[in-house]
């Protein structure tokens, strides 16, 4: 294990903000993107990687804690699946095998 | 990097409003009638920078001068371009795209749940080993396992040797509990200290090595004012925030008063600070490859 992953928290909080990334606009596209509330120093803290804020409507522990509670981060990154996406059919331009642990589809636009 | 654990799926999704999206997309749909939709759409997506500005017109021409060399029957491919098969079943992922309110591109779903985030090698190679810890989290809190009168050690057999931790079943229950009862179950088995940091901490309990792995749950923090980070060989439990605990945990290696009250103390070192100095460096601040990290072989529990 000779990889670093110290950015890894930088970017799964990235992931936590919300898309960063381009988009091509679209008139109907108005999600708001989440606002960042505070970021742990990971230079200076023994942090899990994870910054201590989530997107709203999840839950999470919080500071009127629970002694425990089910908890992953994923639930964190990952709303819940939609209804409304088709699910992935023979139609479907698929690279990778159909029992995949994971699955990324993607609407795409050429230009 | 993942072939058998990530499979991807590509909806066209072409915006009225771009000129050359539609012809492009009839392109890679009548690459597909010939069993060539990948390779049209990298040739597509990895040339833009040659056809962005080009009319309609020299996009065509352009488009159909690249059949040839992808080894399309180049006329079946002209014909396939312009015809209602390609155009349905474009209009068919337009549908299902509009159907998920899907509002702008790239869009992407992972699991079928949308993802807003960043979208690099590193991000989605963290989020398939989280996929891939998923199957091995608790879904529940563990039962209880310890006696909050008893006392408890925990030797950690390392690569560079045995780190022995007294805990604090009667200061910290909830956090002892939880390490005993991981520990028992093998969760630290094999484990790496994702974090080596001399002049702070060692840390380790993620079983992605990665610093981001939990148990599946979170307890909350166990602060006692009178157990502080106070000096080297402390331990505590690494967090995210408030409330967060799971199972990462780390020694420190000299005092750490800015830790004090945030994170939980459950332990400390009573033999093996020597194998605790050793330990290779691990930094964020280090420069070029960092060495092979240190492994933690198993942990051990004893109660007295």
């Amino acid at each position: 294990m000779t990889r670093r992953y110290w950015f890894v928290p930088v970017l799964l909080m990235a992931i936590i903000l919300g898309s960063c990334a381009p988009q091509a606009p679209a008139p109907t596209d108005t999600s708001p993107a989440p606002t960042q509330t505070a970021v742990p120093t990971q230079t200076t803290a023994p942090t899990q990687a994870v910054p201590t804020i989530v997107p709203d409507g999840t839950a999470a522990p919080t500071a009127q804690p629970v002694d425990c509670q089910p908890y992953t981060i994923l639930d964190q990154v990952l709303p819940a699946p939609d209804p409304n996406l088709d699910p992935v059919d023979a139609e479907d331009h698929v690279v990778g095998p159909s029992d995949a642990l994971v699955t990324v589809l993607e609407f795409s636009d050429f230009q | 990097m993942f072939p058998d654990e990530v499979r991807l799926v590509f909806r066209q999704f072409p915006l009225s409003f771009h000129d050359k999206s539609n012809l492009a997309a009839q392109a890679a749909e009548a690459a597909d009638m010939q069993g060539k939709f990948v390779e049209m759409k990298n040739l597509i997506f990895d040339s833009s920078d040659q056809w962005l500005e080009m009319s309609t017109d020299d996009f065509v021409k352009w488009v159909t001068e690249q059949a040839g060399p992808l080894g399309l029957d180049v006329d079946k491919f002209t014909q396939d371009m312009q015809s209602q098969a390609v155009t349905d079943r474009i209009q068919e992922d337009l549908d299902e795209g509009s159907k998920a309110n899907v509002g702008g591109t790239p869009t992407v779903y992972i699991n079928g749940s949308l993802y807003q985030g960043q979208r690099s090698l590193e991000i989605f190679s963290a989020i398939v080993k989280l996929f891939e810890l998923k199957g091995k989290q608790y879904t529940s809190c563990p039962p209880t396992v310890i006696d909050t009168g008893k006392q408890y050690t925990a030797t950690l057999k390392t690569s560079k040797g045995d780190i022995v931790l007294e805990l604090y079943p009667d200061k910290a229950p909830i956090t002892v509990n939880s390490f005993v009862f991981l520990a028992q179950n093998g969760w630290f088995d094999n484990d790496i200290f994702t974090r080596v940091e001399h002049n702070f901490v060692a840390q380790a309990g993620d079983p992605l090595g990665i610093g981001i792995g939990g148990p599946g749950y979170a307890f909350k923090d166990e602060i006692s004012p009178d157990l502080n980070f106070d000096e080297a060989g402390v331990v505590g439990m690494a967090n995210s925030g408030p409330n967060t605990n799971g199972s990462q945990f780390f020694i420190t290696f000299s005092a750490q008063p800015d830790l004090d009250g945030k994170y939980p103390v459950f332990g400390k070192v009573i033999q093996g600070m020597d194998v605790l100095q050793s330990l290779s460096e691990r930094s964020s601040s280090q420069e070029g490859p960092l060495p092979e990290p240190d492994t933690i072989y198993s942990i051990t529990i004893k109660e007295s």
